[in-house]
């Protein structure tokens, strides 16, 4: 048992750092987001032999799953050309265009010095004794969640929380204001409005995401899950159904769109105020009300992280038409590579 | 009965590290894909086993978001990564490892 265990771990170590270096090491952009998805799922497992599936589920949804779609997309965009202009550098990335081998040499050994440095400090420190877990499972009850990992987001830490989904409302904020107007999923390329195996594949794949999220919200006050893991599925429904046509892109125009993006942080914030008169602090649920004030919380969230991630697959912005005054700029957008090299003007 | 899932398991991640053979090599961007959902699909299988193992439940709906988010992967490849690479020359099934 502990051998085989051990194999196990061994295997998936070896496939992580495999994966990891050459992810690092290929100069092909396409193998690079394949090899990234593919370290995300070894690492959603990692998470699993370490004991953590709460860590597994996010990251097998949000790091393996939602960023690899986004990355397609943007490699995608990568590929269009502006006009007639020259195919993104990043495309055809020979070498040329790297800083001399002094300079690689210099950093990476710099790199390799600080991590074994840091490997020696940390396996150097012995171990402390973990005293939060003892802490949060002996005031785990007042919480009104069984999950600890839920208990320590929405109510112990619950202010970290409102932070990261103003993060992402910030994100989309941004989004919206580069927008210049995004065009519909491969209806420039020809292809038909209607495509039977997407239809019937959506027909499918979303009933069972959509019903997976909502269990996942759920879930989490007792066991892994949460909004951002359930969230990401949504928005994998969201996606299919409107690669399919089914529904229409989701754009800042639309006001339901609007409300479903701000609507999780405006009721946390609302939540966090409204408790303010009962317990006299921001986010302090009274006792008793815990329970549903974080499951609506969670709902909320799941909803709006869902719409974010969507709208940023989405709405893919048209490609620009280049502009002069943007000539002289080094297209690879490397001015510290291009001042090491000299200025040989490609 | 541990040892048979495990070992299975063990068995189902060598493949995987079989599979990153063709990652690398491509030499298209559909190979390349196809590989990675080798990946997503023998992740499903490796946490059914360790579920199994481990007793750990929480481990199939890991399982369940591997195998959700997968669908969703290859649509977005099929519909962003593939129409670009063979309906243009300037595709990048050329670009062999």
């Amino acid at each position: 048992m502990t051998a085989l265990g051990f194999l196990l771990d061994a295997a998936v170590v070896l496939l992580l750092v495999g994966l990891a270096t050459r992810l690092l090491l290929t100069r092909h952009l396409f193998e690079a987001i394949v090899l990234f998805v593919s370290y995300g799922l070894t690492l959603s497992l990692a998470w699993v032999r370490l004991g953590a599936p709460n860590i597994a589920l996010a990251e097998a949804a949000l790091g393996a799953g939602v960023t690899g779609a986004l990355f397609l997309n943007t490699y995608q965009r990568l590929t269009e050309r502006i006009g007639d202009g020259p195919k993104s550098p990043l495309l055809e990335d020979d070498g040329s265009r790297d800083p001399p081998a002094w300079f690689k040499g210099v950093l990476g050994g710099g790199v390799l010095l600080l991590v074994l440095g840091a490997g020696w400090a940390l396996l150097g420190a012995g171990r402390r004794p973990a005293f939060l877990p003892h802490e949060i499972a002996a005031r785990l009850p007042e919480t009104g969640v069984q999950n600890p990992v839920t208990g320590v987001l929405l109510n112990f830490r619950g202010y970290d929380t409102l932070l990261e989904i103003a993060v992402l409302v910030a994100a989309m904020a941004g989004v919206w204001s580069l927008d210049r107007g995004s065009r519909r999923f491969g209806r420039a390329r020809g292809e038909p409005d209607e495509d039977p195996v997407l239809h019937a594949l959506t027909r499918f794949a979303v009933p069972v995401t959509v019903v997976t999220a909502v269990y996942l919200t759920w879930v989490g006050s007792t066991e892994p899950g949460g909004a951002f893991q359930a969230g990401s599925l949504l928005a994998g429904a969201g996606v299919l159904l409107t690669v399919a046509g089914v529904l229409p892109p989701p754009t800042a125009a639309s006001r339901p769109v609007r409300a479903m993006v701000a609507g999780g942080m405006a009721g946390f914030i609302l939540a966090g105020i409204a408790v303010l008169p009962l317990t006299g602090q921001f986010l302090h649920y009274p006792e008793g009300w815990a329970y549903p004030m974080i499951l609506g919380i969670e709902a909320l969230l799941t909803v709006s992280i869902a719409v974010v991630l969507v709208e940023l697959f989405v709405d893919v912005p048209a490609v620009p038409e280049p502009d002069p005054a943007l000539e002289s700029v080094d297209p690879s957008g490397d001015p510290l590579g291009r001042a090491l090299r000299g200025k040989e003007g490609s | 009965m541990s040892h048979l899932l495990l070992g299975a398991a063990l068995f189902l991640i060598l493949n995987v590290g079989a599979g990153l053979l063709r990652v690398i090599r491509g030499p298209t961007p559909a190979d390349r894909m196809v590989a990675a959902q080798l990946f997503g699909t023998s992740g499903v299988a490796i946490l059914l086993l360790l579920a199994e193992a481990s007793d750990e439940g929480s481990l199939r709906d890991v399982a369940l978001i591997f195998a959700l988010l997968a669908v969703v992967i290859s649509v977005a490849f099929v519909k962003r990564g593939w129409i670009r690479a063979e309906g243009s020359s300037d595709g990048e099934a050329d670009h062999a490892g």
